[in-house]
């Protein structure tokens, strides 16, 4: 209710009155809940994406096993290729390629949202984008591809 | 004929009677062309005119009358109840905002934040309105307009998840309206805009998850708004170390 | 009761009061300026505006040609000199906004680009897209943040002037939050608080465009000035009232009747679509009466057609006007035309106003929809009006602070008091009201029908003395309603009832203005007195409030150099 008598209030700068005013209100606010990613298909598919990073850095580690090994001198290597030929390590590399690959599409679909290339005043549309980001992927994995096959 | 009703759902919130929210039901009469705004303004006028909530233009443009319609984002002017006729529509407040009452939310917040990014054009020398316009031709209206077609509707915010934990965050539409100036061939503001921009709190709390963008009812892209942010305020990091005279613009 | 000091208040953060807080701020940084706002200024009704704002800034444009586009479009009771400050400072106002970033079109040159216009003789209408309102909008709310000295009172509903020995030293709001009224006192009170669309059924008006600032001024003894002069804009969608704009047609978009005929050829020949307003809704009216309209669920429609003009065209400059027809109506009008009827848009009366913005009650200034200057006169030409808030708006900020500056301070107890009283007034008549069942809805639906019925596109000494009875009617009415809401927190359902109570003052001013006069001048169509009388009528109306209802007095217009004539396209 009203306070009796005038209190008049000068206006600071900067600070909306409304604003003052809020603060004393009984706002109802909800807690963020823990599960928040689970809870609509947009953020699952999130919650998907940068799980799959994780895969993308077990692979790393494994390269940097190997690279580790290969110092370590041909023992250590022939061992490392003898992991490599099990079964569970087969299966957990298919794994990782699969989440990899996963990975790479949902980084191509959001390249192509930051990245605009203006011809004039047409943008290029999202799909020509993605498409020429796949090409050029395609390209260095082939270029990869033609030198191993030309050093080995 | 017996007319076709529908079922909406909607949450209340009403500090004089408690603490807590809770789930009031009504029948609407249900037509092919009503919007979920129609079917609240029908409660309010002839049902129950304690049902709270903003609207004004109905027309997509005003951005008041943002609530969760089925658990997205929505503006309830431009939402068709056909599209989920004849199964009951949940209505509730804007996630994440502080409500007032009912579908009402707090914005106060966004408005200090708005304030903070200094959206007006910022110049080392003003010119006289008698020396004529500044030149702008269209391919450089073209770079900042997506991001000036905001209207403040806050869906945004309401899709983030990164806000919903971290209310310190930016947004994405306070961001999006930074760059709007940054990319505005008027503007020389940037490096000003920066110290609220470049900061933890700013660009760098956005893990991309990329629903305020699809949430958006004017594709503004808030989402592609921060990302480009931070390419280019890394860039131009990178050249001001390496450059120091080219850094700045 | 919480005493708020300033030393201007606006009220409204439409793009009057915003133009008008700016330009106070520029005038000294010691002014402490309120901007009070029922919704946050970027909510406010011209948001909506599409289609542009009309200036002589082309090569082949003058300032005589704009003045006498505007005089004739106003049937000749605009006033002429202030026809003549509006388009000699609306040019500058363009640039200014340009400075401060708005988003307008532009040549390929890099200058600001305009269109054509109904009504306008040359291409004059400065645009951003056919969103013009909204990055008009957008751009001074965003930079009147960068002014410490504006301090805004968002969502704070404006109940009453405080007028204490005879002059006005405040205004009385209910902050929505609380319900609880603020005493907010100001040497200078400048009310932008825009248009009263929404006293009709049918209308492109926001849902808060209810005619309050009138209504304010009117009840302290401000006489509203020609509000008998209601716009129809021509192409409305049936049902929605959403507005397709008149740059539809600027850009070359067709009227089609149901026989597939361009039908303005028999009413307009040499304009065409590009004819003002007050004719092409009457034209289109006349087409629905010898049954060459199409039938549809929301009454009879003829066609707007844009197909013509390709995809290219419509995506660049029409793009709203596809987004709405495809969110609104479900159709692409690049593939299908678009279905349209008149429909209520904007208020050429208002609250009467010298040059400046001052009104006859010291310390109350007005601008805007709101206003009338007189630019408008008995028909507004598009584009005319988010000019005039930027002209006007700008002059009555700094005419207010000048005055301000001068002003003695405000006798604060005895405003106070008076903003007490509003209090148990809102308490005892609305929140802690016993009795009474009548619903807010049903009254304003009626008022509605009853406006659109006695004061449409034609007008009879009938149909406005009908309104006129309805209107008094559902005064009676609305003495017994009775609100659900109760409760203190965001009160809307009594912010709905002061609503109503404003649109009741206003409308019964709009049906008793219509009704003595009688001749046919602009948008004012009588059946029963189908020609102009400058002899008798070549005046403004002004409603003063009476206990019993509005009293019409007259005043003349103010002629230059345009001597009145007959109004020829
Ligand atoms: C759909 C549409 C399209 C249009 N297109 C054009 C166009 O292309 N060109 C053109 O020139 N004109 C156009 N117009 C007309 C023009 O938009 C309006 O006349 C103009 O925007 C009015 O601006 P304003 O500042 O006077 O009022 P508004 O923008 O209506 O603002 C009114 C303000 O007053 C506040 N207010 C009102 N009552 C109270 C109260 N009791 N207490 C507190 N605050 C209050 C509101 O919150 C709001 O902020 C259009 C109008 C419509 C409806
Ligand atoms: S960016 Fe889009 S969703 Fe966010 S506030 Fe602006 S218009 Fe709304
Ligand atoms: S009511 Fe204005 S955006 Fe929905």
């Amino acid at each position: 209710m009203a306070t009796p008598g005038p209190a008049v209030t000068r206006p600071s700068e900067h600070t909306p009155i409304s604003a003052a005013g809020r603060r004393r209100y009984p706002f109802l606010v909800k807690r963020p809940s823990r599960t928040w990613w689970l809870r609509t298909r947009a953020y699952r598919r999130f919650a998907a994406r940068e799980a799959t990073s994780l895969f993308a850095a077990a692979f790393s580690l494994i390269l940097l096993t190997f690279l580790f090994a290969l110092s370590r001198g041909p023992q250590a290597y022939d061992g490392f290729l003898r992991w490599l030929q099990r079964p569970g390590t087969v299966i957990l590399l298919a794994v990782i390629l699969v989440a990899i690959l996963y990975h790479v599409a949902t980084w191509f679909r959001l390249t192509s949202q930051i990245l605009v290339i203006r011809i004039g005043r047409l943008v290029v549309p999202r799909k020509i984008v993605v498409g020429g980001l796949v090409a050029v992927w395609l390209l260095l994995s082939g270029l990869v591809l033609y030198l191993y096959a030309l050093f080995l | 004929m017996a007319e076709e009703t529908m079922t909406l759902r909607v949450t209340r919130y009403r500090p004089e009677r408690g603490p807590d929210s809770y789930l009031d039901e009504f029948d609407v009469p249900y037509r092919e062309d009503m919007v979920v705004l129609d079917a609240l303004n029908h409660i309010k006028d002839d049902i129950d005119g304690s049902l709270t909530y903003r609207w004004s233009c109905r027309m997509g443009v005003c951005g008041s009358c943002g609530m969760m319609v089925n658990g997205m984002p929505r503006l309830t002017c431009s939402t068709y109840l056909r599209e989920f006729h004849p199964e009951p529509v949940v209505i509730e407040p804007l996630e994440s905002f502080p409500v007032i009452r009912d579908l009402v939310v707090d914005m106060t917040d966004f408005l200090e934040k708005l304030r903070e990014v200094k959206p007006w054009v910022i110049r080392e020398r003003e010119d006289a309105v008698e020396e004529g316009e500044y030149l702008q031709t269209p391919e450089e209206v073209d770079r900042y307009k997506q991001f000036s077609m905001c209207i403040n509707c806050m869906l945004c915010y309401s899709a983030c998840p990164v806000y919903a934990q971290d209310p310190e965050f930016l947004g994405p539409a306070a961001i999006a309206l930074a760059s709007r100036y940054n990319l505005d061939s008027r503007d020389q503001g940037r490096s000003e805009r920066d110290e609220v921009l470049g900061v933890d709190t700013g660009i760098w709390d956005c893990t991309f998850v990329g629903e305020c963008s699809v949430v958006c009812p004017k594709d503004v892209d808030p989402a592609a708004a921060i990302q480009r942010t931070k390419v280019s305020t890394t860039t131009r990091g990178m050249l001001a170390a390496v450059w120091p005279h080219r850094g700045r613009r | 009761m919480e005493t708020i000091e300033h030393d201007i208040v606006i009220v409204g953060g439409g793009a009057a009061g915003l133009r008008a807080a700016i330009a106070a701020a520029e005038v000294s940084p010691q002014l402490s300026i309120a901007l009070v706002s029922k919704v946050y200024p970027m909510r406010s009704h011209t948001v909506s505006a599409e289609g542009g704002a009309g200036a002589a800034v082309g090569g082949d444009d003058s300032l005589d040609l704009h003045a006498f586009d505007t005089i004739r479009g106003s049937d000749y009771l605009a006033d002429q000199d202030a026809v003549e400050v509006f388009v000699a400072e609306s040019p500058g106002e363009i640039v200014q906004l340009e400075h401060w970033g708005c988003p307008w079109s532009r040549e390929p040159d890099g200058t600001i680009a305009v269109r054509a216009f109904g009504g306008m003789s040359v291409n004059r209408t400065v645009f951003a897209a056919d969103k013009t309102g909204f990055h008009l909008l957008h751009t001074l709310f965003q930079t009147s943040l960068k002014y410490e000295r504006i301090v805004r009172h968002d969502e704070f509903f404006v109940t009453s002037l405080l007028v204490e020995d005879g002059r006005c030293a405040g205004v009385a709001a209910i902050d929505l939050l609380d319900s609880e009224v603020r005493c907010i006192t100001a040497k200078a009170v400048i009310l932008c608080t825009g248009g009263c669309g929404r006293i009709f059924s049918f209308t492109t008006n926001a849902a808060i465009n209810t005619g309050d600032g009138m209504a304010l001024a009117y009840r302290a003894g401000v006489p509203l000035e020609d509000m008998e002069f209601v716009q129809y804009h021509p192409t409305g969608l049936p049902g929605t009232g959403i507005l397709m704009t008149e740059a539809s047609r600027g850009e070359g978009g067709y009227l089609v009747n149901n026989e597939g005929r361009r039908f303005l050829e028999d009413y307009i020949p040499s304009k065409m679509e590009l004819g003002p307003r007050d004719i092409l809704s009457r034209a289109i009216i006349q087409e629905i009466e010898k049954g060459h309209a199409f039938q549809g669920p929301y009454g009879e429609y003829v066609h707007l057609d844009v197909r013509h003009l390709g995809e290219r065209t419509i995506d660049t400059k029409l793009p709203f006007v596809r987004e709405l027809v495809r969110d609104f109506v479900g159709i692409d009008p690049v593939h299908e035309p678009i279905p349209v009827r008149p429909v209520v848009h904007y208020m050429m009366g208002g609250v009467d106003t010298d040059l400046v913005g001052r009104t006859r009650l010291p310390g109350l200034y007005a601008a805007g929809e709101a206003a009338c200057v007189s630019i408008n006169g008995a028909n507004r030409l598009g584009s005319n009006s988010l000019s005039e808030c930027l002209v006007f708006g700008a002059r009555v900020g700094r005419k207010a602070a000048e005055d301000a500056l001068d002003a003695q301070p405000v006798p604060g107890n005895p405003v106070a008091r008076l903003a007490e009283s509003e209090q148990e007034r809102l308490v005892g008549s609305y929140l802690e009201k016993d009795g009474g069942r009548e619903r807010i809805a049903a009254i304003r639906r009626d008022l509605q029908a009853a406006l659109e019925k006695g004061a449409g596109v034609f007008r009879t000494e009938e149909s406005l003395r009908d309104a006129v009875m309805a209107v008094r009617a559902l005064r009676e009415r609305y003495r017994a309603i009775s609100l659900d809401d109760r409760g203190r927190a965001f009160n809307t359902e009594l912010v709905a009832a002061l609503e109503l109570d404003n649109m009741l003052d206003v409308a019964e001013t709009i049906v008793t203005s219509g009704l003595v006069r009688r001749e046919s001048r602009g948008s004012h169509t009588r059946r029963d007195h189908a020609v102009r009388e400058d002899d008798r009528f070549l005046k403004h109306s002004l409603a003063f409030a009476t206990t019993d209802g509005p009293r019409i007095e007259y005043s003349d217009v103010t002629i230059t150099r345009w001597p009145p004539a007959e109004r020829k396209y």
